[in-house]
């Protein structure tokens, strides 16, 4: 331990008088050298979301001043110049008109200086044909921390010049998994001292798998790869002896990391590459269709209204492929929520819906008609009606619908919650709640209809919120299994960086990713989860897409726990939903045709394979398997 | 132009109940801006700012986390390594104001800080330009910081920006001063006597042989 101090202490000593030196050397600097913008590339546009038709305008510069290199980008003056690519979604309701006032001040939110040296890496994509990209060449610049900055898209010239200035002040690299990642080297190597140090903190597994002679003899081998992937692995997944499902998953997954061990440590040497993977069938290609129209709807009902119990399967097929059109959620959403059945004819539905307006109107009573004087003595009451007023204050609020003070959606909302707290007072109200409500109301517009939806979705979501947070704990278990079957190589990185809890995929999970996109694209992605296809906990398989299209960003740019956190929240905005659908499809895909080689439990959870009961005829609530142990 | 010299990272956590403005805060600060279209947090989130004390430059990492009790349990893995802990509590609602002792304890288990009687705390009581619904008075706040080893205690609005400049700055200032004086536990001694201590036990003790 002496040794250990005296070392800090003569460290941290050099350390202040070299600040000491360098701030001296700053203030003398700081006062003769004025700053020096060396490129300065006009008609720079930031783009504010991934669904938003807008792109502010502004000037993207390089600047040399005495506390170091900053690459900035401010909006222009001038807001009028903003340029609106073209709209092609009908929803008006939606479509932010902004002022140019409102402009100005998005453009000033996203405005930005950063110094180069915090500089982590950035993703440049160059313009593809008919894509929507907007056909520029944009860049999007990550930090050290993991934060990134708005994307930006040069729209009179390439980035080209700009680049080159940049590679003036830093080495650039284009990351050899993925041409569109350049990434920052730094000269000192740190790569290298990291793959080592890791090495050293797994010692002990590597240790274990050298006193297995089974082990020893393989890693005679340079290349392991196949060996593990063929002959291994299989062996420990079909021996299914009295080893539990867990047992395998963990013995599968110290393999992995010990033959990542081996790869990192070749990879430094510069030997070879390889990429594990538990023999999937390649993704196949997904296409996405158009969105449900009222005529195809329609086409599925019988005379009375009700829904073709033989076509149904179909129905649902349609509504995950595309999800709806806009005109036809306030109908169809009610449906997939099981606030109408499938089999309910127009008069008995409109005979039950009276029926469920008279009891909505009850509850609501309930709760409206506790005095203030009784409420000294319900503090429980109390508690979750303030819990309410403060989220239905802070729902959505940029949308229009719920835009301004004293908007009467506002009330609606609160009295949806508040009688939902009556409804189910024993798991009463929780944050997250609101924002699975905000876009029911903005669908159907009033609050029986709302109300009731609300209850249907909450069937399907209420384990998100209980006390214990079980349920979430369960998922993330789940999603680390299956980012370890579809990107063994991420996941051995998320192992090794701690972050292998998958918190940072906590919000997807909780709000079922009502906060990663805009609140069109989330009532798409909601549609497409309540269809119920292609199978349970699909919402995990999006996670699995998401993350797996990030895992070149996350490794190359050796983020650690919170870097990986703050990359994966500042992805929200930023997401294309119909790119993660098809991912997510693929994926599916992937694994029910190699469900013979998946542990068991991953299949149930799935319900694909053998042990799963075809139930694709059930509402989502009924096929999922959640269900049976509640 | 500048060389790699790195900045000092401080990592500062927000705890309080829901709604007592902890996003806010954060957000006044790191953007000088107030809005009410801030979402309730879920799950957490941390924005940076650097500040320049004593012509040092220093990096603030603010970790702003998710009220509801039941989500702690989840994020707690983001409190290790924090230099200093805010608690924030909202001055019109005693309630957030009672739940300051199980914040505080809720903290010291999970983040376990080396030195718990001593590691920094600052209270923030937010929302004073609401002072005609007032619910907590500043010396009851201030009376229950010295049972707890004389926290500093701030009273804050992020909406008008009253004083949040200064108590973040006092935040960092603490974070520091409480690095430094780590490092400090170490008197001063000439560099190749400390670099042995063997040979430096000797020389108190005498001889050892
Ligand atoms: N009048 C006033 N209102 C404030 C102030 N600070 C925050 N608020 C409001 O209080 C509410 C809660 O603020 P947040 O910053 O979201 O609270 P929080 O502590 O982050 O809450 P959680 O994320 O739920 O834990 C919002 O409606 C804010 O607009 C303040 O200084 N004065
Ligand atoms: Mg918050």
């Amino acid at each position: 331990m002496l040794p250990y101090m005296a070392y800090r202490y003569v460290k941290n000593k050099r350390e202040k008088n070299q600040r000491e030196m360098d701030s001296d050397l700053d203030s003398m600097v700081r006062s003769i050298v004025p700053d020096k913008t060396v490129i300065c590339v006009p008609n720079v546009a930031a783009k504010l979301g991934e669904d938003s038709k807008e792109y502010i305008p502004g000037t993207l510069s390089i600047v040399e001043k005495s506390s170091g290199v900053f690459i900035e980008w401010k909006p222009s003056e001038d807001a009028e110049t903003s340029w609106v690519m073209t709209s092609d979604d009908g929803n008006t309701e939606m479509v932010h008109a902004r002022s140019p006032e409102e402009k100005q001040k998005c453009g000033a939110r996203v405005a930005f200086s950063m110094d180069v040296n915090d500089l982590s890496s950035f993703r440049n994509d160059e313009p593809k044909r008919d894509s929507g990209s907007g056909g520029f060449p944009s860049i999007r610049l990550i930090c050290r921390d993991g934060s990134s900055q708005v994307p930006l898209f040069f729209k009179n010239t390439t980035t080209a010049e700009f680049l080159d200035r940049l590679q003036g002040y830093i080495t650039l690299r284009r990351s050899h998994r993925d041409s569109h990642l350049v990434i920052v080297v730094d000269q000192k190597s740190e790569a290298l001292a990291k793959s080592v140090s890791m090495l050293d903190e797994n010692g002990d597994i590597l240790s274990r798998f050298m006193q297995n002679p089974y082990m020893t003899a393989m890693t005679g081998f340079s290349k392991i790869t196949s060996f593990v992937q063929d002959q291994v692995i299989p062996s420990v997944l079909n021996d299914t002896d009295a080893v539990t499902q867990e047992e395998k998953i963990r013995l599968m997954r110290e393999l992995r990391l010990a033959e990542e061990q081996m790869r990192v440590h070749s990879d430094a040497a510069g030997e070879f590459e390889v990429v594990t993977q538990l023999e999937l069938p390649p993704r196949p290609e997904i296409y996405r269709e158009l969105p449900v129209s009222k005529d195809l709807w329609n086409s599925f009902k019988l005379s009375n209204g009700s829904y073709d119990p033989m076509k149904l399967h179909h129905l649902k097929m349609n509504v995950f492929r595309g999800g709806l059109n806009a005109e036809l959620r306030k109908e169809a959403w009610k449906c997939l929520l099981g606030y109408r059945q499938w089999h309910e004819s127009d008069t008995d539905f409109q005979t039950r819906r009276a029926e469920l307006a008279k009891q909505y109107e009850n509850m609501k009573k309930q709760w409206m008609s506790v005095t203030e004087d009784q409420e000294k003595r319900f503090t429980k009451f109390v508690k979750r009606k303030s819990l309410v007023e403060k989220d239905v204050a802070r729902t959505d609020r940029t949308v229009p619908f719920f835009q301004g003070d004293d908007n009467v959606n506002l009330v609606h909302l609160h009295n949806v919650l508040m009688t939902y707290v009556m409804y189910n007072f024993d798991l009463g109200y929780v944050q997250g709640m609101s924002d699975f409500a905000s876009p029911l109301l903005f669908v159907m517009k009033d609050e029986v209809d709302t109300f009731w939806c609300f209850v249907g979705l909450m069937e399907l979501t209420q384990k998100n919120f209980e006390t214990d947070q079980a349920f979430i704990k369960l998922q993330m278990n789940q999603l680390r299994d299956l980012v370890m079957i579809i990107n063994p190589k991420l996941a051995n990185y998320l192992e090794s960086e701690k972050s292998d809890d998958m918190y940072f995929c906590f919000r997807w999970v909780l709000v079922w990713f009502k906060r990663e996109f805009s609140f069109l694209d989330t009532c798409k992605l909601w549609e497409v989860l309540w269809s119920g296809q292609p199978c349970p906990r699909f919402l995990l398989l999006i996670c699995v897409a998401i993350l797996d299209s990030q895992t070149n960003i996350i490794i190359d740019n050796q983020f650690g726990l919170t870097e990986i956190l703050k990359h994966i929240n500042d992805l929200s905005m930023h997401l294309k939903v119909d790119e993660i659908l098809t991912a997510a499809e693929a994926i599916f895909h992937q694994l029910s045709a190699s469900q013979n080689k998946l542990p068991a439990h991953i299949c149930q959870y799935l319900n694909i394979g053998e042990s799963a009961v075809s139930s694709s005829n059930n509402s989502p609530s009924k096929s999922d398997p959640d269900r049976v142990d509640l | 132009m500048s060389g790699t010299r790195k900045k000092a990272l401080l990592k500062v956590i927000i705890l309080g109940d829901s709604g007592v403005g902890k996003t806010s805060l954060m957000n006044q600060y790191v953007n000088r801006r107030f809005s009410n279209q801030y979402k309730a947090t879920i799950g957490a989130d941390f924005l940076t700012r650097d500040v320049n004390i004593d012509d040092r430059t220093v990096t603030l990492q603010i970790w702003d986390t998710a009220g509801q009790e039941r989500f702690q349990s989840l994020g707690v893995a983001f409190y290790r390594g924090a230099d200093c802990c805010v608690l924030a509590f909202d001055v019109t609602n005693a309630a957030s104001f009672k739940s300051l002792d199980s914040w505080r304890d809720e903290f010291l288990i999970q983040a376990s800080p080396r030195d718990p009687d001593h590691f920094p705390f600052v209270l923030l009581g937010n929302k004073v330009d609401l002072e005609s619904q007032r619910a907590v008075s500043s010396k009851r706040a201030q009376s229950w910081c010295q049972t707890k080893g004389n926290i500093p205690y701030y009273e804050v609005s992020a909406k008008e920006a009253l004083n949040v400049e200064a108590a973040f700055l006092a935040i960092a200032r603490d974070a520091l001063a409480r690095e430094s004086q780590e490092t400090n536990d170490f008197p001063e001694f000439p560099d190749q006597i400390r670099l042995n201590p063997n040979q430096q036990n000797q020389q108190n003790s005498g001889c050892n042989c």
